[in-house]
Formats: structure tokens, sequence, C-alpha cells
């Protein structure tokens, strides 16, 4: 049982730009299932971006409401001991609102297939490396109500082929018994679409999103209570992502640093099942420029194993 | 009455299919149309606009730019630097109704009559671009116009010709000096913005900058470089801001009808005036600003087109429709442009 307990910790992987962006923050975690078994997981995730943010200052009459939310179906499959590999595929659901229209679009995101790496696993320690593409199965061409194509961070899918690496380190029974530490690094490469929302149009609008790095460190601690095991978990995050491009430059008002404090609990009547339930608060940004972002987030998930 | 009610039906249906017809037509091509991201309103007009004196304005530096309106002895300047953020002001100067518009991805400041059909109305950001150029809607109608094209392109009033007014723009510098008594829009617009910090990093000034797709393209000047346009009929022609390195006055036709073009690229202005064969030999006179030019009779014109001494003193000339902007935008939405 102890083998498993933790693993839900965070790794949030939100693709955001100045306006969110898909916002597909399933964990990049794989599920300890047992070797050649599967786990399935299923996450919603509801993405309030509303702090409207100029470099490090928050400003206040924005006339915008924005929010994402995002469905997420996840499977793992466990080879062997070292080796575990996931796919995730979103659905998205994103809103825009002002006093003069409320706009919404809903699509299929884009497919995240990633294999996953034990290279240590002893002592109570793991060190885990994992790498990915995200596919390009979603939608790029969501329009509004005059039949225009919506903006890039409307859209369900970014239309390109990126790139996912991934290494973690977890410690088990860190200082003290059932306390667990798990601190991981993630860079997402995105790729440029050269032609966004094009749908056998010539639009020409070519658009990147940003690079992502993501340091997270994390702790959990497990209780036991009524044969239920309840796992509270607190974490730090760190995240960067370099601005968006439009037409091959720098999009302004993109891209930026933030620090945000992840925290969620897990129960588990088993070792099969678990519900958890996790949020997101932000402490700290310096953005480029003038940006609405994120100022909470809320999921909950449900996992099985097989 | 059965009849009646069929009829009341049919007609309620006929008009919602109308409606929505209307939001489906574009003038312009629809899958050019961009979603710049923050949507409707998201970037917000200024509707009460406050005005303070020259004298009380502490946010611009000398080489910021000004855009403004002279009309029956009022004028009042819009600075760049608060139109950045806001990109529409509805205001009234004297008794005109207008909407100063601003597009800071074409650099283009051109009012508009918000008095359309006999009613006023209200301009807003759609949040939608064409050619990287500002797409404002009209509340009354939720009609789409297109800032450069001057005509609403989608919706209730599809066709329309929007009716603008002459503006004239230059330095917070050389603002000051021609009208020390005018009144400036203040940064108590309603919202908090960082209105010393230019929102869209070297846009401006880097040719190789655009966010959006520009179609055609036209490299004959560098494209952010500010030209002034001068629209009549399908003749258009563009001066750029480098032809008044020297500051002077040109006399050149546009299609067939004669302007005097002035300018000055130290102060960064160009204004474009009809020319009536009344001014005789206008020469470049920055002496007694605002006044910019003077005849061989005496005759001296300022910056708005008025001729404030001299023989015809009173007398107003006529502007064209023309308004500055990046050199890109011209080439874009005017292909073939004819430039000076």
């Amino acid at each position: 049982m102890l083998l498993f307990f933790g693993l839900g910790i965070f790794e949030l992987g939100a693709q955001t730009c100045c306006s969110a962006g898909a916002p597909i923050t399933s964990s990049f975690d794989i599920s300890g299932s047992e070797i050649k078994g599967f786990a399935f997981r299923f996450d919603y995730e509801y993405n309030s971006v509303n702090l409207l943010i100029d470099n490090n200052k928050k400003l206040v009459n924005d006339p915008r409401t924005r929010n994402g939310q995002s469905f997420v179906f996840k499977t793992d499959f466990s080879l062997n001991k070292n080796w575990a590999f996931s796919a995730f595929l979103p659905v998205v659901i994103q809103n825009r609102t002002t006093f003069s229209e409320e706009e919404s679009a809903t699509g299929l995101g884009d497919l995240t297939l990633l294999g996953q790496y034990t290279t240590y696993l002893k002592n109570n320690i793991e060190l885990k490396w994992a790498g990915g593409i995200k596919l390009p199965t979603g939608h790029q061409y969501l329009q509004d109500n005059r039949g225009i194509v919506l903006s890039p961070d409307m859209q369900s899918g970014t239309g390109t082929l990126d790139f996912i690496g991934r290494m973690a380190f977890v410690k088990r029974h860190f200082l003290i018994q059932n306390l667990s530490n798990q601190t991981s690094i993630s860079y997402r490469y995105n790729a440029t679409n050269n032609h966004f929302g094009d749908q056998e149009k010539i639009a020409g609008r070519i658009f990147k999103f940003g690079n992502e790095t993501q340091l997270t460190s994390a702790f959990s601690y497990l209780f036991v209570a009524k044969k239920w095991f309840i796992i509270p978990e607190l974490g730090i995050q760190i995240r960067h992502t370099s601005p968006n491009q439009e037409q091959n430059a720098d999009a302004p008002n993109s891209g930026g640093f933030w620090l945000r404090l992840p925290l969620g609990v897990q129960l588990k009547p088993n070792d099969r099942f678990s519900i958890r339930l996790f949020s997101e608060v932000p402490i700290f940004q310096n953005l480029e420029g003038l940006q609405i972002t994120t100022n909470y987030k809320l999921g909950l998930s449900f996992g099985i194993k097989l | 009455m059965k009849k009646l009610l069929l009829f009341a039906s049919f007609s309620l249906v006929l008009l919602v299919a109308c409606k929505k017809e209307n939001f489906s037509e574009w003038l312009i091509p629809q899958d050019e149309v961009q979603d710049g991201g923050p949507g409707k309103d998201g970037i917000p007009s200024v509707d009460n606009p406050r005005f303070i004196s020259v004298d009380e304005v502490d946010f611009l530096s000398d080489d910021d730019l000004i855009v403004g309106m002279s009309y029956k002895g009022v004028i009042k300047g819009y600075p760049h630097p608060i139109m950045d953020w806001h990109e529409i002001v509805n205001d009234e100067v004297d008794d005109r109704q207008i909407a100063l518009t601003y597009c800071p991805l074409t650099g283009t400041a051109i009012a508009w009559n918000r008095m359309v059909d006999g009613r006023t109305t209200t301009f807003g950001v759609s949040g939608k671009l064409y050619n990287n150029n500002l797409i404002p809607y009209d509340r009354e109608t939720d009609s789409y116009w297109s800032q450069i094209n001057l005509n609403c392109v989608n919706g209730e009033r599809i066709g329309m010709k929007a009716e603008i007014f002459p503006l004239m723009e230059m330095t917070w510098g050389s603002w000051k000096a021609m009208f020390p008594d005018s009144e400036v829009m203040s940064t108590e617009t309603g919202f908090s913005r960082n209105y010393n910090n230019y929102p869209y990093g070297d846009y401006r000034t880097n040719n190789n900058s655009y966010l959006f797709p520009r179609n055609p393209i036209d490299d004959r000047l560098p494209g952010k470089e500010r030209v002034l346009g001068i629209l009549n009929s399908d003749n258009n022609k563009a001066y750029s801001i480098t032809n008044f390195e020297e500051p002077k006055a040109i006399y050149d036709s546009v299609g067939g009808e004669d302007f005097i073009i002035i300018g000055s690229k130290e102060a960064r202005f160009i204004v474009a005036f009809e020319d009536n064969g009344q001014l005789d030999g206008l020469t470049f006179n920055a002496a007694d600003l605002p006044i910019i030019g003077t005849d061989a009779n005496g005759n001296q014109l300022d910056i708005s087109g008025e001729i404030v001494a001299g023989p015809l003193a009173g007398t107003k000339l006529d502007s064209p429709d023309a308004f500055i902007g990046y050199w890109f935008s011209f080439g874009a939405f005017y292909p073939g442009i004819e430039i000076y």
C-alpha cells in the first residue's frame, strides 16, 4: 500500500498565456499500478483567470472575466518496475465574458503520450525520468457566432506537436514516518503553428505558445482513519514561460514568472480507489506586461487501479 | 386572428433570419478577421473622458504623441499613451459627437461621427482585427466597422461609410507649445492602467514585429514608418514623415484634386488641406505656432486649417479624408497606394 501513497502530488502542466490557454492541468505523474497493470483516472479542473496583473502589480477594473474547465481522461500502464506509460486526453471548455459578450468554446483537446523510466528505486527513494509528446488532436478552429476563428487561448488544442520532459525525485518517510516529498522539474517545448485556424483557408496566422519550465516540490502525509487513507498535500511551485510568439516575433503581454501554492487532499478507501480534491492559489507573479492570470484553480480527481 | 398570428410569427422568423444573415455577411475576407484575445470590450473604451489643462499634465514626455481636434474654438487632445490602452474614446467636441478611434497596431487615429443614421451611438472595441487593424463596433446595432476602410463591414449597417473629422497629430512638446490653453484627456479614465508603460514592447519601432498577418505585404517603405495617407475616391497617396526632414509645405495632386501637405519630422506632424487656389506660394513658418505657413499675400495658416491673419482671415480650408498611421497598414488596406 505504502508503495503508492503520495504519488498524486502535483505536477501541473498548464498551458497558459495572457488569457489562460488550454488548461491541460492533468498530472504528468504516472500512477504506480501493479506490474503489467492499468490505472485509470478522471480529472476535472476549474481554472479561474481573473487576476489582472501589470508586471507584478495587481490592477482593478478589468472588464473581462475568464475561466477554463477541463475534463481529462487518463490511462496509465506499468510494464515492469522500471517502465510505465501514460496517455491522457482532455475535453476543454473556455469561457470569456465581458459586459457585451459571452463567448464559450468547447472541444476535444490534445492527446498526450508519456513514457517514464524509474532509474532508482530503493531505500524509499525513487528517481524517475519521463518524456513524451502532445499530439495535435484538439480543435484549433472553434469560431464565434460571426464565423470568426477564436484566438489561440480560446481553442481546445494548439495544432502543434509539442515535447515534454520531466524528472522527479521522490523520498518516502522523509524525516518522519509517513511524510513524503516529491520534487520534480518539467519542461515543455511548444512548437510553432504556422497555419493557426487554417481549416482549408489561408488565414496565415503564425502562433506559438511560450515554452514552459516548472519546478514543484510538495509534501504529503499519510493518515489512517477508519480504514481510510487520508493524504493531505501541500507544495510550492515555480513556473516560468517564455513569451508567446505571433508572426515569429515575441508577443507582448505574454510569458512571465509565477510562484504558486498547490494544495489538496487524497482519500483512499483502499489501494485501488482514490479521490482527490486539489487547488492552487497564486502567491506572487512577475509577468511580461499586462495579463490576466489564474486567481485560483479547483479540481477533483477519481482514480482506479486494476 | 389566426391569420394575424401566423403573419406575426412568419415576420418574426424572417426578422431573426435576416438578422442572422447580416452577421454572416462580411465586406472584408472573413477568414482574415482575427480574434485578438481580450474579447469584445475586453479593451475598454473610455465613455466618460475627463480633461485637464496643459499645465496639469504630468504623465507625458515631450516625445510622446498626442492626437487632437480643433473645432469651434474647442481644442481637445488625446494622448497616445492613454489611447494605447483604450483604443476608443466616446466624446463630444462642442456640438460634435465623436468617437476617437485609435489602433495601436496600425498606429492610426481617426475621429468618427457618432451620429449614425441620425441617431447617436457609442463605439466599442470588438476585439477583432483585420490586417492588424481595429474593428470598432457600434453599440446601437452591434455592427462591426473597419477603422481604416472607414466603413461598416458586418451587421445591420453593413456597407455604410463612416463620416470622419480631421485630426492633428504631433509630439506633446509641440502640442503644449501650440495649444497651451487646450484641454487634454486625463488618466482618470475609470480604469487602473499604467499609462507610463507602452503595452506593446518594441512594436512601434521594430519593422519585423507584427502581431497578425498582413495581406498584402508592401515593403516599399519600412513597415513602421509613419505616413499620412490621403484617400480620394480610388486614388490614394502616402506622404512619409521622412519627406519632412526639413519642415515644408508641398503642393500636390491626388486623383486630379489639389492638396497642400505640410509637415515637420521634428514635431512629428503632417496635415493636409484641399488647395482651393486661395493660398499663393505657402511656405512653412513655425515661428509663431500654431501658425505653420504664410503665403505670398501674408495669409497665415494654422495647423487646424484656419487662416488666422491676412486678407483671407477667417477662412477655413477643407480637409480631405486623411490620417496618419504605420506604412504597412496603408500598403495592406490600399494596395498599390502611390507614394510621394
